[in-house]
């Protein structure tokens, strides 16, 4: 305690002499979990990505405010034809160890990542790319095995590691104590307490104002994590409950952060013949979109804090959205009409599986959908799945014939759609129909035909109800009001870039 | 306690056939002990006829009226005496519904417990020798073998059901009993009178039941009243950890768990069934001490 | 002496031997560790290309010769998350969980041995009652929520205490306590429990008419006898406090084993939970070893066989 008063006392003091201006001092960041590794690529755990990133840094980031594709160690890419990408580098950033960041430094990390043997976490991302080579010290060109529409995703996931100190320690170590070329350079790390990084002051951008040093707290229990904010020892607490947040909200100095997440919360209704249920029938499968009140749920159970899905499963900004579609109203009577149609005038029974304590309130969202269904005589028999067993099933198509679960893909549409064509290991559907067009969205490079593509596969889903569509996620970012410009985004992740501690 | 003349000892093997009417005769006349039995009496017949109790359906959510406070407070509802919790359901009616399952499962799981823990216990501390060994080779194991492990996989393996539960609570719990009762014999093994026994060729099964259990039947007593406490707190830790029995069923540690999230909105969903715990375990605690009491003839004269 | 002691230590051996196949078992039955680890949407090519890498594509059996083969020579392989040996993740966490149940243990028995005697020899008393209700509350209250409760009051609204983490004095308070409140009720109420018996017993009844002073009756002679089964409860608690330390650190952001243990069992991370599981059981055993000869210390009556 003492100790670290004592540095961040110097440390304010050598600042303030060298910039002259307010004294520099520690942020401290409460996250869930302590990283596992500070390299990005090593897994897409946000916890780590937080973290990772702020001294290993990408091509290219996606800011929040507006979804934003911006460059970061690259200045601009161009496609040369559906295939071939041409990136030109940054000129003049070097590592922190004084390695200069130039296109062979490119070239290591992009054979690093494109090997699913060391990237095993980014193999969905990385398997288009095919090459890359050295076009000069600034320039590289890489080679996609098929066009990939969801290119820029791709482009800013490639984080750049030196290579002379990574064949130096090799990966494992790397991840322990990385040298990149972000706005901070780790420090020390005390696993499961404390992680540190000072401020990098040959930065080639602009670093956060206010801050010298940042420390990582892995903070396990929701409710202590929001008590820290609160008590003052946390100046960002991340993925807080949404009781806590309601606190949040209401204190002097402290401030909310809501983000729409990128997870879309839905109940399976497998359509799969061998999964033999009543949902084999697409009637029932409406009659249960009509029984549930969606928006009951998001007022309640939420506070508010849902985003109502519009009956598909592509978000309102995203490309694909379709503007045309509204949700099935809230109508038990229609519901108990289309039951009896499909020949259940008085409901039936059915198993219904849901995971405790994978995903903010999903015992209770589930346990209220339970109730509302009951109301038009479908009863469950429930059951509750710890997380890893949950994923076990979700994986191994046992999560049958209803089961409530929350995807989060990445942002993109091809990613969040592929989950449904019928050859995707977790597909409770199989519909040609979707599958046909699922696959033409994959290849359509053309972003107007592409988002046609889209919005069609949304209308189909929409009437085949392969899900119950329930809501869109909200994350929630605690922070003291004295932080300002914090960029947090629906994956999870935050950012340093143009933040500020006054 | 004064230094009053020490009655004559009793031998515990001349106890009269009589001796639980005696040992009820005593404990009645302790208001602590009919407090306690008082009370358990009344969750076991929440228990039984939960409907006969219950001013509302335990089950019946309303999103609208959630998490309400007690209702002679304000903001409470007419008719929900002690609030709703996080779904709008009765919390009054759900701990009544909820002492069926939590006790079921205590119960039980303390049953399997002591019965395997007492025979191994017994057999451990009196025979001895490579069966004690072993015994305690087993003991160790299960000790030493972390619960949350144990749970986690097997549930995984057989599928989560009441019964599942019970039998996981009670196999992680014997291993206490057989300690405590191992221990006690061999405290009392060398005593005079077992020794007396031994030499007027008592058989080991007669000395067994004759001279040891009841000398170590008050141990055994108070503990299972503490087992029974940590078994409604393991369901509650369990249900914490997402391995508790499946909702929508009530149970007072599930419904702790689930109402700890909205501490800062509500205090009522989880200190009723708080209390509900601290009743049951006062109860029990109350009960072991007095019946322990009452099962000791050297103390009933004060 | 001496040999009993060797004969114990090689019991022990089995004993370990024993837990580390069935939690083997148990964890490999529990689930995959590529289904946790990695994204839902990874490839089929990288997910085999992480199990061959960590040899989970082979046969169960072969994996656990690899694993005895390894374990005999103190090595239970790398983390599947951490990319460090499993042994060095247990081991840099030790220290902070054996200060944590140290500190619990010693509050626990500081308070509930004086407490269990106090209660005994005031039996029926304004004293005893007391005693027995605040121990009760203990009891009847899960540590999750004890904990939780107590960050609110003491944090967040009295502003004393840190909510977590570790480092001062300040920042153990809270975890040491919610941690030693269940153990002090058992302790308390075994120790009372068995001074009653003991108070009635021949020798003690012997001492007094010899004429010795109340107080070296009750505190040396009395408990001196009491303490066998009190000794025998704490030796077990050994295996309630590992058990308990897994919430305790979680709810307050305590950087031990526990929380490393219930994070390794969540992700299947097989190697690490066999390394929990390995120095949990060897606490333990080790723990009650010790027990076991101070048996022997305090009575005589029970030998060396």
């Amino acid at each position: 305690m003492i100790r670290s008063l004592r540095s961040v006392a110097l440390a304010a003091i050598v600042s303030a002499a060298a910039i002259g201006s307010a004294p520099a001092e520690t942020l401290v960041v409460a996250q869930n979990f302590d990283p596992q590794t500070l390299w990005p690529n090593g897994t897409t755990a946000s916890d780590n990505l937080n973290a990772g990133s702020a001294i290993v840094e990408a091509l290219f980031w996606v800011d929040p405010d507006g979804e934003e594709f911006k460059p970061l160690l690259a200045e601009s890419y161009e496609l040369e034809d559906n295939t071939t990408v041409l990136v030109r580098l940054r000129p003049g950033v070097r590592f922190t160890n004084g390695e200069p960041m130039d296109a062979d430094a490119v070239v290591h990390s992009f054979n690093v990542f494109i090997d699913p043997a060391k990237t095993p976490a980014y193999a969905r991302v990385s398997d288009p790319f095919q090459s890359v080579e050295k076009v000069d010290d600034l320039t590289v060109r890489m080679r996609l095995k098929y066009p990939f529409p969801p290119i820029r995703l791709a482009l800013s996931q490639l984080y750049i590691v030196p290579p002379g100190y990574w064949n130096e320690v090799g990966l494992e170590a790397y991840g322990q104590r990385p040298i990149g070329t972000g706005p901070f350079m780790f420090d020390s790390w005390a696993r499961d307490d404390r992680l540190e990084m000072v401020v990098n002051p040959d930065y080639w951008g602009t670093l956060p104002e206010g801050i010298d040093r940042i420390v990582w707290r892995p903070v396990p229990d929701d409710i202590s994590r929001a008590a820290g904010l609160t008590t003052g020892e946390y100046h960002i607490a991340a993925n807080l409950a949404v009781a806590s947040a309601l606190d949040v909200e209401r204190q002097d100095g402290l401030k909310l952060v809501a983000v729409p997440s990128y997870r879309i919360y839905q109940v399976i209704l497998s359509s799969l013949p061998e999964h033999a249920s009543p949902l084999l029938d697409k009637r029932v499968r409406q009659a249960l979109n009509h029984a549930v009140d969606k928006q009951a749920i998001i007022d309640n159970l939420l506070f508010g804090y849902g985003v109502p899905l519009r009956g598909q499963v592509l978000r309102e900004p995203q490309l694909g959205f379709n503007p045309d579609l509204e949700d099935y109203a809230y109508d038990p009577d229609r519901a108990r009409a289309l039951l009896a149609e499909a020949g259940h005038p008085d409901g039936f029974e059915i198993t219904f599986k849901f995971p405790s304590g994978r995903y903010a309130q999903d015992r209770e969202v589930s346990e209220a959908v339970a109730g509302m269904l009951a109301e038009v005589g479908v009863r469950t028999n429930m059951v509750v799945l710890e997380p890893g067993e949950f994923l076990r099933q979700l994986r191994a198509k046992e999560l049958q014939p209803m089961a409530f679960v929350g995807l989060a893909p990445q942002d993109d549409p091809d990613l969040q759609v592929s989950q449904y064509h019928s050859s995707w290991r977790y597909a409770y559907l199989n519909n040609p129909e979707l599958d046909a067009l699922i696959d033409a969205g994959k290849q359509e490079m053309d972003v107007e035909k592409r988002a046609q593509i889209y919005r069609d596969a949304m209308t189909l889903m929409y009437d085949e109800a392969p899900i119950i569509f329930l809501y869109g996620g909200v994350d929630f970012f605690g922070t003291s009001a004295r932080v300002e410009n914090s960029h947090a985004r629906g994956d999870g992740r935050f950012f340093f870039y143009d933040v500020a501690l006054r | 306690m004064t230094d009053q003349p020490a009655p004559a000892p009793a031998a515990p093997d001349a106890r009269p056939r009589g001796q639980w009417g005696l040992v009820f005769g005593r404990l009645m006349r302790k208001p602590a002990a009919i407090f306690g039995l008082a009370i358990l009496l009344l969750f076991i017949a929440w228990a039984l006829f939960p409907a006969l109790f219950s001013p509302q359906d335990a089950y019946a959510q309303s999103l609208v009226r959630r998490l309400r406070p007690p209702s002679f407070l304000d903001r409470g509802v007419d008719g929900y005496l002690l609030g709703t919790d996080h779904l709008g359901r009765d919390i009054l009616s759900r701990i009544i519904h909820g002492a069926r399952v939590t006790l079921l499962v205590s119960f039980f799981a303390v049953l399997i417990a002591s019965v395997v823990g007492i025979w191994a216990g017994l057999l451990a501390g009196f025979v001895g020798g490579t069966t004690d060994a072993v015994i305690l080779r087993l003991i160790d194991m299960q000790l030493a073998f972390p619960v949350v492990l144990l749970v986690i996989a097997l549930v995984a393996v057989l599928g989560p059901s009441v019964t599942n539960l019970i039998i996981l609570m009670g196999l992680s719990a014997w291993p206490r009993f057989a300690r405590i009762v191992r221990g006690s014999v061999l405290s009392v093994r060398g005593l005079e009178y077992v020794d007396a026994a031994r030499s007027i060729g008592a058989g080991r099964s007669r000395i067994l039941v004759h001279h040891i259990l009841p000398n170590i039947l008050s141990a055994i007593i108070v503990y299972a009243s503490f087992e029974l406490a940590r078994m409604v707190l393991l369901e509650a830790t369990l249900s914490f950890l997402g391995l508790g029995v499946q909702p929508p069923t009530p149970t007072w540690g599930g419904m702790i768990n689930d109402g700890k999230n909205y501490l800062s909105i509500s205090w009522a969903a989880s200190l009723f069934p708080g209390i509900a715990i601290a009743l049951i375990v006062l109860a029990l605690n109350l009960l072991g001490d007095e019946l322990r009491d009452a099962l000791d003839p050297q103390l009933s004269h004060d | 002496m001496l040999r009993y002691v060797l004969r114990r230590i090689v019991l022990t051996v089995p004993v370990i031997a024993g837990i580390l196949l069935i939690s083997f078992l148990l964890t490999h039955v529990s689930g995959d560790p590529t289904d946790l680890i990695l994204p839902p949407d990874t490839p089929d090519e990288a997910r085999a290309l992480f199990r061959e890498k960590h040899g989970l594509d082979r046969p169960i059996w072969v994996q656990f010769y690899v694993f005895s083969l390894h374990a005999l020579q103190g090595d239970f392989g790398n983390s599947l998350r951490f990319h460090e040996p499993a042994v060095k993740l247990v081991t840099d966490r030790l220290g902070a969980t054996t200060e944590l149940a140290m500190a619990a243990m010693a509050l626990a028995i500081a308070v509930g041995i004086p407490a269990g005697v106090v209660a005994a020899y005031r039996r029926n008393t304004a004293a005893d009652v007391a005693i027995r209700a605040v121990s009760l509350f203990g009891q009847a209250v899960p540590s999750f929520y004890l904990g939780i409760v107590a960050i609110l009051v003491f944090a967040v609204w009295l502003g004393w205490l840190p909510s977590g983490g570790r480092g001062t004095l300040a920042h153990l308070a809270l975890p040491a306590i919610t941690l030693a409140l269940g153990l002090v009720a058992l302790i308390a109420r075994t120790t009372r429990s068995c001074m009653l018996d003991v108070l009635n017993q021949d020798y003690v009844r012997t001492a007094r008419a010899k004429g010795l002073g109340e107080a070296p009756v009750v505190w040396v002679h009395a408990l001196r006898n009491a303490f066998i089964p009190v000794l025998t409860v704490i030796g077990l608690q050994v295996g309630f406090l590992l058990g308990g330390v897994v919430v305790t650190e979680t709810v307050f952001s305590w950087p031990g084993v526990g929380r490393l243990a219930v994070q390794a069992i969540y992700a299947r991370d097989f190697p690490v939970v066999q390394a929990v599981v390995f120095f949990f059981a060897l606490i333990f055993v080790i723990v009650n070893l010790i027990v076991d000869l101070l048996y022997a210390v305090l009575d005589p009556r029970i030998g060396y066989r």
